[in-house]
């Protein structure tokens, strides 16, 4: 009868132990908050300079733009367009009202055969560089504080269009840290 | 007719890619604020991260012309979460005080961060990742535009338990916008087995500057990448020991608006497995709080001999 007794108090006891150490495992944390990247800072210079672009044609842009990291950190580029009211860009050969804009990041002026659709052509979706995704001999992957890099653009120009209004396309150059 | 269309399609491409004014101008956007991360906030509450730690998004035009600017809050694509985080599960809990601003050169745009977390105990314990994009958006007229975006990360974690809703922390007088420089430090040819005083070697001291109106106290801690919230950089090995990095002083007053300037030393023990390595350390300056802690990180990178 004792032994059932003190088996119940010890019983007790372990499940009040448990009780006591949830309950400070419960306690709430305090706020922590860390500012682990200052400084992040793009400077580019535009726009871009074509020469005359004829219908169902390929150009290239005859000078650069320069891509400067003026921030303190290493910074990954991501690209992307907006597209013209009457028009659509497109990563493959276009028709009809349909244009592909390319970007590769090279030191001196790619030729036209050196950009590809699946790893140059520019769309609407902000997308990161990498070591192949915009790059020519350089990348807008990691670039080091202070460091710069070269932007040419190649203009693919719809088929036809029946377009007869001038058009506007912004290439969006986006930073972020890492 | 075919005759007719080209040449006016040939005309407007003129206009389009030719009537674009080839002087060459510099724009651009600048933030402090790249990536920011906050643990233990509480489910059913929202923050305000200027009351809680004096943080806005400031977004400056460094362009030398005008424009305009859209802040926009996105959910991460997952190439760019960070920290093992998952994408916000709905990016309308974060609201921006102003999202279109109208820049001059060199004007900021402050918007102040509101974060909403729902009241639902499945949210416990979770780490959640999200982006605001900041960026210019095309000007009028035709032709080809560069416009420029910086993406803020935000990473957050939410506290394992609930807390009473009279005893959750929504403002403090905690400031994180103190400031620890250079936010990056390189460091080459590091010899093995004797100390490397990084400003006789390279010219480079840390300056913590308080920007407060009250006194503060500062710590300075060196942390291995793991054990922080920042990812380790490519080509760089985590820190083997953190007290290979010390600094002239650990804790520190500050009084209002004060800067303290801070030596550094690295101490790698004469050790054959270092040799030619790469070492990433995290520098991590505190403010203590009571209920509320900021800190900063710099990070320091050692290329040893």
């Amino acid at each position: 009868m004792k032994t059932k007794f003190f088996i119940i108090i010890c019983c007790i006891l372990l499940l009040l132990s448990i009780d006591l150490s949830s309950a400070l495992a419960a306690n709430p944390a305090n706020i922590n908050v860390t500012v682990t990247i200052q400084n992040l800072s793009v400077n580019a210079t535009g726009p871009m300079a074509f020469g005359t672009v004829v219908v169902g044609s390929a150009t290239v842009s005859t000078a650069a733009s320069t891509v400067t990291n003026d921030g303190n950190v290493t910074e990954t580029y991501s690209l992307n367009l907006t597209n013209p009211g009457g028009w659509t860009a497109v990563q493959a050969i276009p028709a009809a009202e349909q244009y592909c804009l390319s970007a590769r990041f090279n030191t001196t002026q790619p030729a036209s055969g050196t950009f590809t659709y699946v790893d140059h052509a520019l769309s609407t979706t902000s997308t990161a560089c990498s070591a192949t995704q915009f790059a020519g001999d350089q990348t807008g992957l990691s670039v080091p504080a202070t460091q710069t890099r070269s932007l040419w653009l190649k203009f693919e120009a719809p088929s036809s269009t029946t377009v007869t209004t001038q058009q506007t396309i912004a290439v969006t150059i986006t930073a972020s840290a890492g | 007719m075919k005759i007719t269309r080209n040449v006016i399609f040939i005309c407007f491409i003129l206009l389009l890619l030719i009537n674009t004014p080839f002087k060459a101008k510099a724009g651009g956007l600048s933030t402090q604020l790249g990536e920011v991360v906050i643990e233990n906030l509480q489910i059913g509450h929202t923050y305000n991260l200027k009351k809680l730690v004096n943080l806005q998004l400031i977004v400056t035009n460094t362009s030398d012309y005008a424009v305009e600017l859209k802040m926009e809050v996105l959910s991460p694509d997952k190439s760019e979460l960070r920290q093992e985080a998952e994408p916000i599960p709905d990016p309308s809990w974060v609201k921006l005080s102003q999202a279109l601003f109208k820049l001059i050169p060199n004007e900021k745009a402050i918007s102040d961060i509101r974060l909403s977390i729902p009241d639902n105990d499945r949210y416990l314990g979770k780490k959640y990742q999200v982006t605001i994009w900041s960026h210019t958006l095309a000007g009028s007229g035709g032709g080809m535009f560069l416009a420029y975006g910086l993406k803020s990360r935000i990473i957050f974690t939410l506290d394992k338990v609930r807390q009473a809703k009279s005893e959750a922390v929504t403002s403090s007088d905690a400031r994180v916008d103190f400031k620890l420089k250079p936010e990056e430090i390189f460091l080459e040819k590091v010899e093995l087995g004797r100390v490397y005083d990084v400003e006789k070697n390279a010219g480079i001291v840390l300056k913590v500057t308080n920007p407060n109106e009250r006194e503060q106290i500062f710590k300075l801690q060196s942390l291995k990448v793991k054990n922080s919230m920042a990812t380790l950089v490519e080509e760089y090995q985590d820190a083997p020991d953190t007290s290979y990095l010390k600094f002239s002083e650990n804790r520190f007053v500050l009084p209002p608006k004060g800067t303290k300037t801070i030596k550094i030393y690295l101490n790698f023990p004469q050790k054959k497995e270092y040799s030619g390595k790469k070492y990433m350390f995290i520098i991590h300056a505190l403010a203590e709080g009571e209920k509320v802690t900021t800190g900063v990180y710099s990070r320091l990178y050692a290329s040893i001999k």
